[in-house]
């Protein structure tokens, strides 16, 4: 006979094993084993799974369907067999055991098939079995039936009241154990809530657990992986996750369980149709009610959309970047606060700077740069401190440099305004202008070079002919006469367009510089007459000058001024048929009114009109008039010599005075040329009779 | 009689010089040369000197400029002849002491009217 205060402490401790175990499995071991230490008489016992016991409640009965969750079996010790190798309560039970009495069947041969405690079923499988004697306590807590303990024996055995009070006080306690891992369970069921809540919400949220075996999967995600969450739920999550993703995917839910931590990133998922989209994740570890990890959630955002943008904003950018890139001018962009935006490769070219240490950095740093290199002219550094700041003006010139080859860089600056009209920074191009200012200087050389050398014969032939004319080689025949004169004019006429020609050029090479002083217009247009009056007087054209009395005086290059009005003039008398009249008159304009002229004038101003009785301009002609070589058309089929460049330096001569030149003119009736010459200090106290 | 020096290159143009100034009834010394142009106006003290720009050996602006230098206020008028007729070749000119400019091509009046005036004084 033990003693009995062993035996208390070993079912003491026997208890406390089965209460403290912390899952299904644990708890009925630690219960099997105290029932065969105790009970050595014992071949086999059964835990059916109440988890899973189905209420079926279109029976009044109450009748149960019972999942074996652990068999222990003498003969196959010491495993415990489990699953169907004893499935012998899928059957029905009855009333008593539900009520929560013991089931004791001492001879299960002699038990019938009207016993009401057993069904027929069930007797045959246990019989099977080899069993004779039993006894079936439930595994109750607080009327909660989550199981039940059959207990069996393949001898005869008559099970004794204290016997069966043992197995119940050990069921109880596995009952314990049990409700303790329900628990446990039910804070599994609260992160299911948990998964619940995210199952409308908009992104995929998907809960798995240890092993990665999907357990929940919300609404969002069956519609963007196209498939059900039935379908999904007890599959490995892996078949939602591409190959090449895989293995970071897996570190990824490792270390968030690890760290007990959420991560977040960018991965990949690929849905049913086998089609691979990026996503945003954050994936982290689910807890059960003790703390322990049993799972991981992840939460994906479909990144596609952001990704395409972000794709299309690059593409754009990149086009943008190989415009700049490929542009012949040096390209720096300032943003509003004085930072480089950009700058191109052509800039880097021209200045030796590199780019990289340029773009996001501040003009003082682009400054510095520029000030420790000699090579770098002071003007760069000029230009940009200059103008960088500046939200209105556009600014050009140009200035030379010499770093590995020596440049001559025209600039522009100009504000940068976004479509929205927003300011959005300031913009430096340079432009390489080496070549073309070799090649005006080249042209301007040239035509001063042939306009001297045509100079020099004409000089001896129109020397000569005077001479000769002069009657300082002897008497002359009248005819031989009338010959020379014809040779005069032509060399008149040939000098006459080598001087035009070195006018445009001088022009157009920005070499012409006038020489201003003050003069009386009346002297202007007298000297001007001289120079065609022996036309007119041939043409017995009349000639008629009015000049206003007390015209202030003009600040003009008096050369010049005399050509354009001698030009003027010249055309006048030139396309006037003999017997016709040129009138000449200059007038003070300080407003309207004024022929009729579209273009602004600078006023007040002295006009100068000369009027002809010619032959006139056709309207289409009037435009192209003052344009260089060109010829109105019934000049050029009446055969009247001319170059079609006395208009164009007419032009540029006025307005290099700061006065404008028009026409009005009507096809055989005549022509009206009207300039004006700009009064300085507004043409107050300048008043003629103080010399010129 | 007065005599004018004339420096000139191209011998018809020489020759034109020659011809209308000796009809006018000058006396007139000819160089085709700037070096010759130079000695002739410090040894033989014309009382004008009519230069071409572009001369062999030295160029008639420092021919001009050094008659000006040596021989100060006693230097002979002095006018430039050139085909070169802008306005800055005649500043230049100016700078460099030349009494009167004449551009190629001239007519003959006008270069017996500036040489009268040069005389004149």
């Amino acid at each position: 006979m033990p003693d009995p205060y062993d035996l208390i402490e070993q079912l003491a401790n026997a208890a406390h094993r089965i209460a403290v175990s912390t899952d299904t499995t644990a708890v009925l071991q630690a219960t099997f084993d105290a029932i065969t230490n105790y009970a050595p008489q014992i071949d086999c016992i059964v835990a059916a799974g109440a988890e899973s016991a189905k209420s079926d409640t279109t029976d009044a009965d109450h009748v149960i369907h019972w999942t074996v969750s652990a068999v222990w079996d003498r003969q196959t010790e010491p495993a415990l067999a489990s699953g169907s190798a004893f499935d012998l309560l899928q059957g029905s039970l009855l009333d008593s055991l539900a009520r929560g009495e013991p089931l004791v069947i001492t001879a299960l041969a002699e038990t019938t098939n009207d016993d009401p405690k057993i069904d027929e079923d069930t007797r045959r499988r246990l019989a099977e079995k080899g069993l004779v004697s039993l006894v079936v306590v439930a595994l109750n807590v607080h009327d909660q039936w989550l199981g039940l303990l059959l207990i069996g024996c393949r001898q005869p055995h008559s099970f004794e009241a204290s016997e069966i009070r043992l197995y119940q006080l050990l069921a109880d306690q596995a009952a314990l154990g049990l409700v303790r891992h329900r628990l446990a369970q039910n804070a599994a069921a609260v992160i299911k809530a948990a998964a619940d809540m995210f199952h409308d919400v908009g992104d995929c949220m998907i809960t798995t657990d240890l092993n990665r075996i999907i357990t929940s999967f919300n609404a969002a995600a069956e519609i963007r992986y196209d498939v059900t969450a039935t379908q999904m739920i007890g599959k490995p999550i892996s078949v939602l996750i591409p190959p090449h993703c895989r293995a970071e995917n897996e570190l990824w839910s490792q270390l968030a369980v690890q760290q007990n931590r959420a991560l977040r990133g960018e991965t990949e998922r690929i849905d049913k149709h086998r089609q691979i989209f990026p996503v945003y994740m954050v994936v982290w570890p689910l807890h059960n009610g003790t703390g322990r990890p049993v799972g991981v959630a992840e939460f994906t955002i479909d990144n596609s959309a952001h990704l395409h943008i972000q794709t299309v904003l690059q593409d754009e950018r990149d086009l943008y970047e190989a415009i700049l890139e490929s542009s012949p001018e040096a390209i720096v962009m300032f943003n509003m606060t004085q930072q480089v935006t950009a700058a191109n490769l052509q800039f880097e070219s021209f200045f030796q700077l590199s780019r990289y240490k340029l773009v996001q950095h501040t003009l003082d740093e682009l400054i510095q740069q520029i000030r420790q290199r000699e090579d770098l002219p002071a003007d760069l550094a000029n230009i940009l401190l200059t103008f960088v700041g500046d939200m209105y003006q556009s600014a050009a010139g140009d200035f030379e440099m010499l770093t590995n080859v020596r440049r001559v860089l025209v600039w522009y600056s100009t504000p940068v305004y976004a479509n929205s009209g927003v300011q959005v920074g300031r913009l430096f191009a340079f432009r390489d202008a080496t070549q073309e200012r070799a090649v005006d200087h080249m042209k301007t050389d040239f035509v001063s070079l042939v306009s001297h050398e045509l100079n020099t014969p004409l000089t001896s032939i129109r020397g000569f002919t005077d001479l000769i004319l002069d009657g300082d080689a002897g008497g002359i025949s009248g005819t031989v006469r009338e010959y020379l004169k014809v040779i005069k004019f032509n060399t008149d006429r040939l000098i006459a367009l080598i001087n035009d020609v070195l006018d445009i050029t001088r022009i157009e090479a920005g070499r012409l510089v006038l020489h201003r002083d003050l003069y009386e217009v009346q002297s202007l247009i007298d000297k001007a007459l001289l120079s065609v009056l022996a036309v007119t007087s041939t043409h017995q054209q009349q000639l008629q000058v009015t000049v206003a009395p007390d015209l202030p005086l003009v600040w003009v290059d008096q050369h010049r001024m005399i050509q354009v009005i001698a030009n003027l003039l010249g055309n006048a008398s030139k396309y006037t048929n003999s017997g016709g009249s040129i009138t000449v008159e200059a007038r003070m304009v300080i407003d309207s009114p004024l022929p009729e002229t579209s273009t602004v004038l600078l006023l007040p101003a002295i006009l100068i009109g000369i009027h002809d009785t010619g032959i006139g301009i056709a309207p289409k002609d009037l435009s192209l008039l003052f344009t260089r070589f060109y010829r109105a058309e019934q000049v050029t089929l009446q055969q009247v010599a001319g170059t079609g460049l006395g208009l164009a330096i007419v032009k540029s001569f006025v307005e290099l005075h700061g006065g404008q030149v028009w026409v009005q003119s009507e096809l055989g009736l005549g022509s009206s040329f009207y300039f004006t010459i700009p009064l300085v200090g507004g043409g107050h106290d300048l008043h003629s009779g103080r010399g010129g | 009689m007065t005599y004018i020096l004339v420096a000139e290159d191209d011998p018809h143009i020489q020759l034109l010089i020659q011809r209308k100034l000796e009809i006018a009834g000058y006396k007139v010394r000819t160089t085709n040369n700037g070096k010759s142009a130079l000695e002739l106006a410090l040894t033989d003290t014309p009382r004008i000197v009519l230069l071409d720009i572009m001369l062999p050996e030295m160029n008639g602006l420092d021919v001009c400029h050094a008659i000006k230098k040596q021989l100060g206020v006693k230097a002979p008028p002095i006018m430039m002849i050139s085909a070169r007729g802008s306005q800055i070749d005649v500043n230049a000119a100016e700078q460099l002491g030349a009494d009167d400019y004449l551009i190629k091509p001239f007519s003959l009046g006008d270069l017996l009217e500036h040489v009268q005036s040069l005389l004149r004084g």
